[in-house]
Protein backbone atom coordinates (compact mmCIF):
# COMPACT_ATOMS: atom_id res chain seq x y z
CA UNK A 1 0.00 0.00 0.00
CA UNK A 2 1.09 3.49 -0.84
CA UNK A 3 2.19 5.62 2.09
CA UNK A 4 0.48 8.99 2.44
CA UNK A 5 1.31 10.53 5.78
CA UNK A 6 4.04 9.60 8.23
CA UNK A 7 5.09 11.17 11.51
CA UNK A 8 8.36 10.78 13.32
CA UNK A 9 8.71 11.29 17.07
CA UNK A 10 6.03 13.94 17.43
CA UNK A 11 6.24 15.48 20.89
CA UNK A 12 4.15 18.22 22.44
CA UNK A 13 4.30 19.57 25.98
CA UNK A 14 1.94 21.89 27.82
CA UNK A 15 4.03 23.44 30.56
CA UNK A 16 5.31 20.33 32.30
CA UNK A 17 2.65 17.94 31.10
CA UNK A 18 3.64 15.79 28.16
CA UNK A 19 0.61 15.62 25.88
CA UNK A 20 2.31 13.72 23.10
CA UNK A 21 5.41 11.61 23.59
CA UNK A 22 7.47 10.50 20.59
CA UNK A 23 4.57 9.37 18.46
CA UNK A 24 5.48 7.86 15.10
CA UNK A 25 3.05 6.27 12.70
CA UNK A 26 2.35 5.69 9.05
CA UNK A 27 -0.99 5.93 7.25
CA UNK A 28 -1.58 4.47 3.82
CA UNK A 29 -3.87 5.18 0.91
CA UNK A 30 -7.47 3.92 1.28
CA UNK A 31 -6.80 2.87 4.86
CA UNK A 32 -8.94 3.67 7.89
CA UNK A 33 -6.91 3.95 11.09
CA UNK A 34 -8.75 3.92 14.38
CA UNK A 35 -7.07 6.19 16.91
CA UNK A 36 -8.31 5.36 20.39
CA UNK A 37 -7.40 6.31 23.91
CA UNK A 38 -8.84 7.62 27.14
CA UNK A 39 -9.48 11.29 27.85
CA UNK A 40 -6.20 13.15 27.91
CA UNK A 41 -4.37 10.40 26.04
CA UNK A 42 -3.21 12.89 23.41
CA UNK A 43 -5.57 12.09 20.58
CA UNK A 44 -6.77 15.65 20.13
CA UNK A 45 -3.25 17.01 20.42
CA UNK A 46 -2.09 14.71 17.65
CA UNK A 47 -5.02 15.65 15.45
CA UNK A 48 -4.55 19.36 16.06
CA UNK A 49 -0.90 19.11 15.06
CA UNK A 50 -1.84 17.27 11.88
CA UNK A 51 -4.35 19.95 10.86
CA UNK A 52 -1.94 22.79 11.58
CA UNK A 53 -3.71 24.33 14.57
CA UNK A 54 -0.38 24.34 16.39
CA UNK A 55 3.10 23.01 15.63
CA UNK A 56 4.74 20.11 17.50
CA UNK A 57 7.58 20.87 19.90
CA UNK A 58 9.65 18.14 18.30
CA UNK A 59 9.28 15.65 15.52
CA UNK A 60 8.56 15.66 11.84
CA UNK A 61 5.59 15.16 9.54
CA UNK A 62 5.99 13.68 6.07
CA UNK A 63 3.33 13.98 3.41
CA UNK A 64 3.92 11.77 0.36
CA UNK A 65 7.44 11.20 1.63
CA UNK A 66 8.28 14.89 1.78
CA UNK A 67 8.71 16.72 5.07
CA UNK A 68 6.04 19.38 5.71
CA UNK A 69 5.43 22.08 8.28
CA UNK A 70 1.89 23.40 8.58
CA UNK A 71 1.73 27.07 9.45
CA UNK A 72 -2.07 27.31 9.80
CA UNK A 73 -5.23 25.24 9.31
CA UNK A 74 -5.57 26.91 5.92
CA UNK A 75 -2.10 25.73 4.98
CA UNK A 76 -2.86 22.13 5.92
CA UNK A 77 -6.10 22.33 3.98
CA UNK A 78 -4.30 23.51 0.90
CA UNK A 79 -2.11 20.40 1.08
CA UNK A 80 -5.15 18.14 1.06
CA UNK A 81 -5.74 17.50 4.76
CA UNK A 82 -9.36 17.70 5.85
CA UNK A 83 -10.93 17.35 9.26
CA UNK A 84 -14.40 16.65 10.62
CA UNK A 85 -14.90 17.55 14.27
CA UNK A 86 -17.15 16.11 16.92
CA UNK A 87 -19.06 19.35 17.15
CA UNK A 88 -19.27 20.09 13.53
CA UNK A 89 -16.94 22.61 12.00
CA UNK A 90 -19.76 24.38 10.22
CA UNK A 91 -20.96 27.92 10.72
CA UNK A 92 -24.57 27.62 11.82
CA UNK A 93 -26.00 30.85 10.54
CA UNK A 94 -24.88 30.15 6.99
CA UNK A 95 -26.33 28.01 4.22
CA UNK A 96 -24.75 24.72 3.22
CA UNK A 97 -23.01 25.96 0.10
CA UNK A 98 -21.30 28.83 1.90
CA UNK A 99 -20.02 26.40 4.50
CA UNK A 100 -18.83 24.12 1.76
CA UNK A 101 -16.76 26.73 0.01
CA UNK A 102 -15.84 28.97 2.93
CA UNK A 103 -12.19 29.83 2.53
CA UNK A 104 -11.93 28.43 -1.00
CA UNK A 105 -14.64 30.25 -2.84
CA UNK A 106 -15.13 29.86 -6.57
CA UNK A 107 -14.52 33.22 -8.17
CA UNK A 108 -15.57 33.95 -11.68
CA UNK A 109 -14.50 37.22 -13.35
CA UNK A 110 -13.64 38.77 -9.99
CA UNK A 111 -16.92 37.98 -8.24
CA UNK A 112 -18.23 35.04 -6.23
CA UNK A 113 -19.86 32.41 -8.43
CA UNK A 114 -22.74 31.41 -6.17
CA UNK A 115 -24.45 29.37 -8.84
CA UNK A 116 -21.46 27.11 -9.44
CA UNK A 117 -20.87 26.73 -5.70
CA UNK A 118 -24.50 25.74 -5.09
CA UNK A 119 -24.38 23.19 -7.87
CA UNK A 120 -21.07 21.66 -6.83
CA UNK A 121 -21.98 21.36 -3.16
CA UNK A 122 -25.27 19.64 -3.99
CA UNK A 123 -23.44 17.30 -6.31
CA UNK A 124 -20.83 16.41 -3.68
CA UNK A 125 -23.50 15.74 -1.04
CA UNK A 126 -25.34 13.57 -3.50
CA UNK A 127 -22.13 11.55 -3.98
CA UNK A 128 -22.12 10.47 -0.36
CA UNK A 129 -25.83 9.86 -0.29
CA UNK A 130 -27.52 12.92 1.14
CA UNK A 131 -29.88 15.14 -0.80
CA UNK A 132 -30.18 18.66 0.52
CA UNK A 133 -30.79 22.05 -0.96
CA UNK A 134 -27.56 24.05 -0.99
CA UNK A 135 -29.44 27.04 0.36
CA UNK A 136 -30.59 25.33 3.53
CA UNK A 137 -29.20 26.84 6.70
CA UNK A 138 -26.92 24.57 8.72
CA UNK A 139 -28.81 25.43 11.92
CA UNK A 140 -31.85 23.67 10.43
CA UNK A 141 -30.01 20.35 10.05
CA UNK A 142 -29.88 17.46 12.51
CA UNK A 143 -26.59 16.34 14.04
CA UNK A 144 -26.20 13.49 11.56
CA UNK A 145 -26.97 15.75 8.62
CA UNK A 146 -24.41 18.28 9.78
CA UNK A 147 -21.85 15.53 10.06
CA UNK A 148 -22.80 14.46 6.53
CA UNK A 149 -22.23 17.98 5.22
CA UNK A 150 -18.82 18.08 6.91
CA UNK A 151 -17.97 14.67 5.47
CA UNK A 152 -19.17 15.72 2.03
CA UNK A 153 -16.99 18.79 2.17
CA UNK A 154 -13.96 16.78 3.26
CA UNK A 155 -14.64 14.25 0.53
CA UNK A 156 -14.95 16.97 -2.08
CA UNK A 157 -11.79 18.86 -1.20
CA UNK A 158 -9.58 16.37 0.61
CA UNK A 159 -6.91 14.67 -1.44
CA UNK A 160 -4.53 13.19 1.12
CA UNK A 161 -5.71 12.73 4.66
CA UNK A 162 -9.13 12.82 6.30
CA UNK A 163 -9.13 13.25 10.06
CA UNK A 164 -12.30 12.42 11.95
CA UNK A 165 -12.38 13.75 15.51
CA UNK A 166 -15.12 11.77 17.26
CA UNK A 167 -17.56 12.21 14.38
CA UNK A 168 -20.08 9.77 15.87
CA UNK A 169 -20.24 11.11 19.41
CA UNK A 170 -23.64 12.52 20.30
CA UNK A 171 -25.43 11.06 17.32
CA UNK A 172 -28.46 8.78 17.47
CA UNK A 173 -27.93 5.08 16.69
CA UNK A 174 -29.38 5.40 13.22
CA UNK A 175 -27.25 8.42 12.49
CA UNK A 176 -24.14 6.60 13.69
CA UNK A 177 -24.78 3.81 11.19
CA UNK A 178 -25.29 6.26 8.38
CA UNK A 179 -22.17 8.18 9.29
CA UNK A 180 -20.07 5.00 9.41
CA UNK A 181 -21.41 3.96 6.01
CA UNK A 182 -20.50 7.34 4.57
CA UNK A 183 -16.99 7.01 5.95
CA UNK A 184 -16.64 3.63 4.26
CA UNK A 185 -18.00 5.13 1.06
CA UNK A 186 -15.38 7.86 1.20
CA UNK A 187 -12.63 5.29 1.69
CA UNK A 188 -13.79 3.39 -1.37
CA UNK A 189 -14.33 6.42 -3.60
CA UNK A 190 -11.45 8.69 -2.59
CA UNK A 191 -7.74 8.03 -2.46
CA UNK A 192 -7.32 9.32 1.07
CA UNK A 193 -6.09 7.79 4.24
CA UNK A 194 -8.59 8.22 7.04
CA UNK A 195 -7.73 8.65 10.70
CA UNK A 196 -10.77 8.06 12.91
CA UNK A 197 -10.50 9.26 16.50
CA UNK A 198 -13.02 7.88 18.92
CA UNK A 199 -13.83 6.73 22.42
CA UNK A 200 -16.20 4.13 21.22
CA UNK A 201 -14.61 0.82 20.18
CA UNK A 202 -17.93 -0.41 18.85
CA UNK A 203 -17.92 2.34 16.26
CA UNK A 204 -14.38 1.81 15.14
CA UNK A 205 -13.97 -2.00 15.10
CA UNK A 206 -16.25 -2.69 12.13
CA UNK A 207 -14.67 -0.18 9.78
CA UNK A 208 -11.03 0.31 10.81
CA UNK A 209 -8.25 -1.51 8.99
CA UNK A 210 -5.78 -0.77 11.75
CA UNK A 211 -6.05 0.44 15.33
CA UNK A 212 -3.66 2.66 17.26
CA UNK A 213 -3.90 3.20 21.01
CA UNK A 214 -2.52 6.24 22.79
CA UNK A 215 -1.92 6.22 26.51
CA UNK A 216 -0.72 9.35 28.30
CA UNK A 217 0.71 10.67 25.05
CA UNK A 218 2.51 7.46 24.11
CA UNK A 219 1.60 5.09 21.35
CA UNK A 220 1.17 1.77 23.16
CA UNK A 221 -0.41 -0.35 20.44
CA UNK A 222 -0.57 -0.36 16.64
CA UNK A 223 -2.15 -3.48 15.14
CA UNK A 224 -4.33 -4.54 12.28
CA UNK A 225 -7.93 -4.81 13.43
CA UNK A 226 -8.14 -8.50 12.62
CA UNK A 227 -5.18 -9.25 14.91
CA UNK A 228 -6.66 -7.59 17.95
CA UNK A 229 -9.90 -7.60 19.90
CA UNK A 230 -11.95 -5.42 22.20
CA UNK A 231 -10.57 -7.02 25.35
CA UNK A 232 -6.97 -6.31 24.39
CA UNK A 233 -7.74 -2.77 23.29
CA UNK A 234 -9.65 -2.01 26.46
CA UNK A 235 -6.73 -3.24 28.49
CA UNK A 236 -4.30 -1.06 26.58
CA UNK A 237 -6.53 2.02 26.80
CA UNK A 238 -6.84 1.72 30.56
CA UNK A 239 -3.41 0.09 30.92
CA UNK A 240 -2.02 1.64 34.02
CA UNK A 241 -5.14 1.85 36.12
CA UNK A 242 -4.51 -0.11 39.29
CA UNK A 243 -5.90 -3.61 39.31
CA UNK A 244 -8.38 -2.99 42.13
CA UNK A 245 -9.88 0.04 40.36
CA UNK A 246 -10.09 -1.76 37.11
CA UNK A 247 -13.56 -2.62 35.88
CA UNK A 248 -13.88 -5.28 33.26
CA UNK A 249 -15.30 -3.10 30.55
CA UNK A 250 -15.53 -5.81 27.97
CA UNK A 251 -18.81 -6.98 29.41
CA UNK A 252 -20.35 -3.56 28.73
CA UNK A 253 -18.98 -3.20 25.24
CA UNK B 1 -49.44 30.69 -2.59
CA UNK B 2 -45.77 30.64 -3.38
CA UNK B 3 -45.86 34.30 -4.32
CA UNK B 4 -47.55 35.18 -1.06
CA UNK B 5 -44.86 33.35 0.89
CA UNK B 6 -42.05 35.02 -0.98
CA UNK B 7 -43.78 38.32 -0.34
CA UNK B 8 -44.06 37.54 3.37
CA UNK B 9 -40.42 36.56 3.54
CA UNK B 10 -39.52 39.74 1.73
CA UNK B 11 -41.47 41.76 4.29
CA UNK B 12 -39.85 39.86 7.15
CA UNK B 13 -36.44 41.16 6.09
CA UNK B 14 -35.61 43.80 8.66
CA UNK B 15 -34.25 46.19 6.03
CA UNK B 16 -37.47 46.00 4.05
CA UNK B 17 -40.03 46.42 6.79
CA UNK B 18 -38.03 49.24 8.29
CA UNK B 19 -37.87 51.11 5.03
CA UNK B 20 -41.62 50.77 4.62
CA UNK B 21 -42.22 51.87 8.18
CA UNK B 22 -40.01 54.90 7.80
CA UNK B 23 -41.75 55.87 4.57
CA UNK B 24 -45.16 55.58 6.21
CA UNK B 25 -43.95 57.55 9.22
CA UNK B 26 -42.56 60.31 7.05
CA UNK B 27 -45.84 60.46 5.14
CA UNK B 28 -47.77 60.90 8.38
CA UNK B 29 -45.43 63.72 9.34
CA UNK B 30 -45.98 65.25 5.92
CA UNK B 31 -49.74 65.32 6.53
CA UNK B 32 -49.21 67.01 9.87
CA UNK B 33 -46.71 69.52 8.50
CA UNK B 34 -46.35 69.81 4.72
CA UNK B 35 -42.98 71.51 5.17
CA UNK B 36 -41.57 68.02 5.66
CA UNK B 37 -41.77 67.27 1.95
CA UNK B 38 -40.20 70.47 0.67
CA UNK B 39 -36.85 70.95 -1.03
CA UNK B 40 -34.95 72.51 1.88
CA UNK B 41 -35.99 69.77 4.29
CA UNK B 42 -35.18 67.08 1.77
CA UNK B 43 -31.73 68.55 1.35
CA UNK B 44 -31.28 68.52 5.09
CA UNK B 45 -32.50 64.93 5.33
CA UNK B 46 -30.24 63.78 2.52
CA UNK B 47 -27.18 65.58 3.90
CA UNK B 48 -27.45 64.60 7.55
CA UNK B 49 -29.12 61.28 6.96
CA UNK B 50 -26.14 60.34 4.80
CA UNK B 51 -23.65 61.48 7.42
CA UNK B 52 -25.41 59.36 10.03
CA UNK B 53 -25.57 56.44 7.61
CA UNK B 54 -21.82 56.65 6.99
CA UNK B 55 -21.23 56.46 10.73
CA UNK B 56 -23.57 53.47 11.07
CA UNK B 57 -21.72 51.80 8.19
CA UNK B 58 -18.49 52.30 10.14
CA UNK B 59 -20.09 50.79 13.22
CA UNK B 60 -21.39 47.91 11.11
CA UNK B 61 -17.85 47.02 10.09
CA UNK B 62 -17.10 46.44 13.77
CA UNK B 63 -20.37 44.74 14.66
CA UNK B 64 -20.59 42.14 11.88
CA UNK B 65 -17.17 40.56 12.58
CA UNK B 66 -18.19 40.34 16.24
CA UNK B 67 -16.70 43.51 17.73
CA UNK B 68 -18.21 46.77 18.86
CA UNK B 69 -16.88 50.23 18.27
CA UNK B 70 -17.38 52.52 21.23
CA UNK B 71 -14.61 54.82 20.04
CA UNK B 72 -16.52 56.43 17.20
CA UNK B 73 -17.27 59.58 19.20
CA UNK B 74 -13.59 59.93 19.98
CA UNK B 75 -12.56 59.29 16.39
CA UNK B 76 -15.03 61.86 15.04
CA UNK B 77 -13.88 64.32 17.68
CA UNK B 78 -10.16 63.93 17.09
CA UNK B 79 -10.49 63.96 13.32
CA UNK B 80 -12.40 67.22 13.07
CA UNK B 81 -10.07 68.78 15.62
CA UNK B 82 -6.94 67.59 13.84
CA UNK B 83 -8.06 68.99 10.50
CA UNK B 84 -8.41 72.34 12.29
CA UNK B 85 -4.99 71.99 13.88
CA UNK B 86 -3.33 71.02 10.60
CA UNK B 87 -5.05 73.59 8.39
CA UNK B 88 -5.47 76.64 10.64
CA UNK B 89 -2.58 76.27 13.08
CA UNK B 90 0.00 74.69 10.78
CA UNK B 91 -1.10 75.96 7.39
CA UNK B 92 -1.27 72.59 5.66
CA UNK B 93 -3.33 72.41 2.48
CA UNK B 94 -6.81 71.01 3.12
CA UNK B 95 -6.40 67.91 0.97
CA UNK B 96 -3.23 66.94 2.82
CA UNK B 97 -4.82 67.50 6.23
CA UNK B 98 -7.80 65.38 5.23
CA UNK B 99 -5.53 62.66 3.92
CA UNK B 100 -3.46 62.57 7.11
CA UNK B 101 -6.55 62.50 9.30
CA UNK B 102 -8.04 59.63 7.29
CA UNK B 103 -4.77 57.74 7.78
CA UNK B 104 -4.90 58.41 11.50
CA UNK B 105 -8.50 57.12 11.58
CA UNK B 106 -7.44 53.97 9.76
CA UNK B 107 -4.54 53.52 12.18
CA UNK B 108 -6.93 53.78 15.15
CA UNK B 109 -9.11 51.04 13.65
CA UNK B 110 -6.03 48.96 12.93
CA UNK B 111 -4.98 49.20 16.57
CA UNK B 112 -8.45 48.07 17.71
CA UNK B 113 -8.13 45.04 15.47
CA UNK B 114 -4.67 44.28 16.84
CA UNK B 115 -6.16 44.31 20.32
CA UNK B 116 -9.07 42.10 19.27
CA UNK B 117 -6.67 39.69 17.56
CA UNK B 118 -4.40 39.49 20.59
CA UNK B 119 -7.30 38.41 22.81
CA UNK B 120 -9.15 36.06 20.49
CA UNK B 121 -9.09 32.23 20.20
CA UNK B 122 -6.98 30.09 20.47
CA UNK B 123 -6.19 32.12 23.61
CA UNK B 124 -8.22 30.71 26.50
CA UNK B 125 -8.87 34.01 28.26
CA UNK B 126 -10.65 36.35 25.95
CA UNK B 127 -11.19 40.07 26.26
CA UNK B 128 -13.91 41.77 24.26
CA UNK B 129 -12.73 44.57 21.99
CA UNK B 130 -15.06 47.13 23.58
CA UNK B 131 -12.65 47.38 26.51
CA UNK B 132 -10.15 48.86 24.11
CA UNK B 133 -12.54 50.97 22.06
CA UNK B 134 -14.14 52.54 25.14
CA UNK B 135 -10.67 53.42 26.37
CA UNK B 136 -9.95 55.01 22.98
CA UNK B 137 -13.14 57.04 23.19
CA UNK B 138 -12.04 58.75 26.37
CA UNK B 139 -8.41 59.04 25.38
CA UNK B 140 -9.11 60.53 21.95
CA UNK B 141 -11.55 63.13 23.27
CA UNK B 142 -9.04 63.92 26.02
CA UNK B 143 -6.22 64.35 23.52
CA UNK B 144 -8.47 66.65 21.50
CA UNK B 145 -8.98 68.79 24.59
CA UNK B 146 -5.29 68.81 25.41
CA UNK B 147 -4.31 69.90 21.90
CA UNK B 148 -6.87 72.68 21.61
CA UNK B 149 -7.31 73.65 25.22
CA UNK B 150 -10.99 72.88 24.51
CA UNK B 151 -11.25 76.04 22.38
CA UNK B 152 -12.96 75.59 19.02
CA UNK B 153 -10.81 76.26 15.98
CA UNK B 154 -12.37 78.72 13.53
CA UNK B 155 -11.29 80.44 10.35
CA UNK B 156 -11.68 77.79 7.68
CA UNK B 157 -11.95 79.01 4.12
CA UNK B 158 -14.96 78.38 1.96
CA UNK B 159 -13.25 75.49 0.20
CA UNK B 160 -13.25 73.38 3.37
CA UNK B 161 -17.07 73.65 3.53
CA UNK B 162 -17.25 72.25 0.01
CA UNK B 163 -16.39 68.79 1.40
CA UNK B 164 -19.84 68.68 2.97
CA UNK B 165 -21.88 71.36 1.22
CA UNK B 166 -21.05 70.93 -2.46
CA UNK B 167 -23.70 69.55 -4.76
CA UNK B 168 -23.50 67.18 -7.65
CA UNK B 169 -26.50 68.05 -9.76
CA UNK B 170 -29.41 68.17 -7.35
CA UNK B 171 -27.74 65.77 -4.90
CA UNK B 172 -25.89 66.92 -1.79
CA UNK B 173 -22.32 65.61 -1.93
CA UNK B 174 -22.67 63.66 1.33
CA UNK B 175 -25.40 61.62 -0.34
CA UNK B 176 -23.04 60.91 -3.23
CA UNK B 177 -20.35 59.82 -0.75
CA UNK B 178 -22.90 57.50 0.81
CA UNK B 179 -23.89 55.95 -2.52
CA UNK B 180 -20.25 55.31 -3.37
CA UNK B 181 -19.49 53.84 0.07
CA UNK B 182 -22.58 51.61 0.04
CA UNK B 183 -21.63 50.49 -3.47
CA UNK B 184 -18.14 49.54 -2.34
CA UNK B 185 -19.37 47.63 0.70
CA UNK B 186 -22.17 45.90 -1.15
CA UNK B 187 -19.53 44.69 -3.58
CA UNK B 188 -17.24 43.52 -0.78
CA UNK B 189 -20.04 41.91 1.24
CA UNK B 190 -21.87 40.08 -1.49
CA UNK B 191 -19.46 39.60 -4.35
CA UNK B 192 -16.08 39.04 -2.69
CA UNK B 193 -14.84 36.21 -0.45
CA UNK B 194 -13.89 38.85 2.13
CA UNK B 195 -17.62 39.44 2.71
CA UNK B 196 -18.15 35.79 3.54
CA UNK B 197 -15.15 35.86 5.84
CA UNK B 198 -16.39 38.94 7.71
CA UNK B 199 -19.75 37.27 8.38
CA UNK B 200 -18.11 33.95 9.28
CA UNK B 201 -15.77 35.68 11.74
CA UNK B 202 -18.75 37.28 13.46
CA UNK B 203 -20.86 34.13 13.53
CA UNK B 204 -18.16 31.85 14.90
CA UNK B 205 -14.56 32.93 14.79
CA UNK B 206 -13.25 29.64 16.10
CA UNK B 207 -14.90 27.56 13.40
CA UNK B 208 -13.92 30.18 10.82
CA UNK B 209 -10.30 29.77 11.88
CA UNK B 210 -10.55 26.00 11.78
CA UNK B 211 -11.90 25.97 8.25
CA UNK B 212 -8.89 27.97 7.20
CA UNK B 213 -10.03 31.58 7.19
CA UNK B 214 -7.52 34.16 8.25
CA UNK B 215 -9.78 35.75 10.88
CA UNK B 216 -7.05 38.08 12.09
CA UNK B 217 -6.59 39.58 8.66
CA UNK B 218 -10.37 39.80 8.21
CA UNK B 219 -10.70 41.74 11.46
CA UNK B 220 -7.80 44.02 10.58
CA UNK B 221 -9.43 44.98 7.29
CA UNK B 222 -12.94 45.41 8.72
CA UNK B 223 -12.00 47.46 11.80
CA UNK B 224 -9.54 49.61 9.85
CA UNK B 225 -12.20 50.47 7.28
CA UNK B 226 -14.71 51.03 10.11
CA UNK B 227 -12.66 53.68 11.86
CA UNK B 228 -11.64 55.14 8.52
CA UNK B 229 -15.32 55.82 7.84
CA UNK B 230 -15.72 57.44 11.28
CA UNK B 231 -12.75 59.70 10.61
CA UNK B 232 -14.32 60.61 7.27
CA UNK B 233 -17.64 61.37 9.00
CA UNK B 234 -15.74 63.53 11.50
CA UNK B 235 -14.19 65.53 8.67
CA UNK B 236 -17.56 65.98 6.97
CA UNK B 237 -19.22 67.23 10.16
CA UNK B 238 -16.28 69.55 10.90
CA UNK B 239 -16.51 70.88 7.38
CA UNK B 240 -20.28 71.39 7.60
CA UNK B 241 -19.93 73.37 10.81
CA UNK B 242 -16.66 75.00 9.64
CA UNK B 243 -15.12 74.31 12.98
CA UNK B 244 -12.68 72.00 14.70
CA UNK B 245 -14.19 71.44 18.09
CA UNK B 246 -13.99 68.78 20.80
CA UNK B 247 -17.72 69.23 21.30
CA UNK B 248 -18.34 67.52 17.96
CA UNK B 249 -18.31 63.77 18.21
CA UNK B 250 -18.97 62.23 21.61
CA UNK B 251 -22.72 62.81 21.42
CA UNK B 252 -23.00 60.57 18.36
CA UNK B 253 -21.97 57.32 20.03
CA UNK B 254 -25.32 56.13 21.38
CA UNK B 255 -27.51 57.36 18.52
CA UNK B 256 -25.25 55.59 16.02
CA UNK B 257 -25.33 52.37 18.01
CA UNK B 258 -29.11 52.72 18.14
CA UNK B 259 -29.09 53.27 14.38
CA UNK B 260 -27.13 50.08 13.88
CA UNK B 261 -29.62 48.08 15.91
CA UNK B 262 -32.59 49.74 14.21
CA UNK B 263 -30.99 48.76 10.90
CA UNK B 264 -31.01 45.11 11.88
CA UNK B 265 -27.31 44.79 12.67
CA UNK B 266 -26.92 42.38 15.54
CA UNK B 267 -24.78 43.00 18.60
CA UNK B 268 -23.90 39.31 18.57
CA UNK B 269 -22.16 39.61 15.21
CA UNK B 270 -22.64 38.02 11.83
CA UNK B 271 -25.89 39.76 11.04
CA UNK B 272 -26.61 42.94 9.13
CA UNK B 273 -26.18 44.54 5.76
CA UNK B 274 -24.89 47.81 4.30
CA UNK B 275 -28.42 48.66 3.25
CA UNK B 276 -29.66 48.05 6.80
CA UNK B 277 -26.96 50.41 8.05
CA UNK B 278 -28.23 53.09 5.68
CA UNK B 279 -31.81 52.58 6.87
CA UNK B 280 -30.63 52.75 10.49
CA UNK B 281 -28.61 55.90 9.89
CA UNK B 282 -31.49 57.66 8.15
CA UNK B 283 -33.95 56.51 10.82
CA UNK B 284 -31.87 58.08 13.58
CA UNK B 285 -31.64 61.36 11.75
CA UNK B 286 -35.28 61.22 10.72
CA UNK B 287 -36.36 61.12 14.34
CA UNK B 288 -34.32 64.24 15.00
CA UNK B 289 -35.72 65.90 11.91
CA UNK B 290 -39.32 65.06 12.76
CA UNK B 291 -38.94 66.64 16.19
CA UNK B 292 -37.71 69.81 14.49
CA UNK B 293 -40.39 69.81 11.81
CA UNK B 294 -43.15 69.30 14.35
CA UNK B 295 -41.58 72.02 16.49
CA UNK B 296 -41.53 69.78 19.53
CA UNK B 297 -39.09 70.50 22.34
CA UNK B 298 -35.81 68.85 21.31
CA UNK B 299 -35.70 66.77 24.47
CA UNK B 300 -38.26 64.51 22.86
CA UNK B 301 -35.54 63.39 20.48
CA UNK B 302 -34.03 61.10 23.09
CA UNK B 303 -37.40 59.69 24.09
CA UNK B 304 -38.27 58.95 20.48
CA UNK B 305 -34.89 57.39 19.63
CA UNK B 306 -35.03 55.15 22.66
CA UNK B 307 -38.56 53.96 21.97
CA UNK B 308 -37.80 53.45 18.30
CA UNK B 309 -34.81 51.29 19.11
CA UNK B 310 -36.70 49.31 21.71
CA UNK B 311 -39.64 48.72 19.38
CA UNK B 312 -37.48 47.50 16.51
CA UNK B 313 -35.32 45.18 18.56
CA UNK B 314 -38.42 43.61 20.09
CA UNK B 315 -39.93 43.31 16.64
CA UNK B 316 -36.80 41.49 15.40
CA UNK B 317 -36.88 39.20 18.40
CA UNK B 318 -40.44 38.09 17.68
CA UNK B 319 -39.73 37.71 13.98
CA UNK B 320 -36.81 35.43 14.74
CA UNK B 321 -38.74 33.45 17.32
CA UNK B 322 -41.57 32.95 14.87
CA UNK B 323 -39.12 31.72 12.27
CA UNK B 324 -37.59 29.19 14.65
CA UNK B 325 -40.97 27.92 15.89
CA UNK B 326 -42.46 27.51 12.46
CA UNK B 327 -39.39 25.53 11.44
CA UNK B 328 -39.58 23.07 14.31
Amino acid sequence: MEEIIRTENLTKKYDTMVALDNVSFVAHKKEIIGLVGDNGAGKSTLINILVGLFPPDEGKIFLDGREVRFTSPGDARKRGIEIVYQFSNLIEGMPIYKNFFMGREIINRGILDNKAMRKESEYALDEIGITKSADQLVEELSGGQRQAVSLGRAFHFGTKVLLLDEPTTGLSLKEVDRTLNRIKLIRDKANMSIIFVTHNLRHIMPIADRIMVLYHGEKVLDKETKHTNIAELTKMITARIKEEEHVDRTKYI
Amino acid sequence: MIELNTFKRFLAKSEVNRTILILILSFVIFIINPFFYTGPNFRLLATWGSIHAIMVLGEMLYLIPGGIDLSLGGVICISNVLVGVFVIDNGLPIWLAVFIVLLIGAAIGFSSALFANAFSPPLKFLLPVFIYTIMLNFVLVGIGRIITGAFPIYGFTESYSLISKAKIGPLPITFVYLIIIVGIFSYIFYFRPLGWHIFATGLNDEVARKVGINVKKTRLIAFTLGSLLQAFAGIIIGSYLSVGSVLVGPEYLLPILAGAFIGGISLAGGEGSPYGAVVGGFAVYLIENIIVVLALPSFWKEVATGLFLFFFVLFDFYQKRKRIFTRA
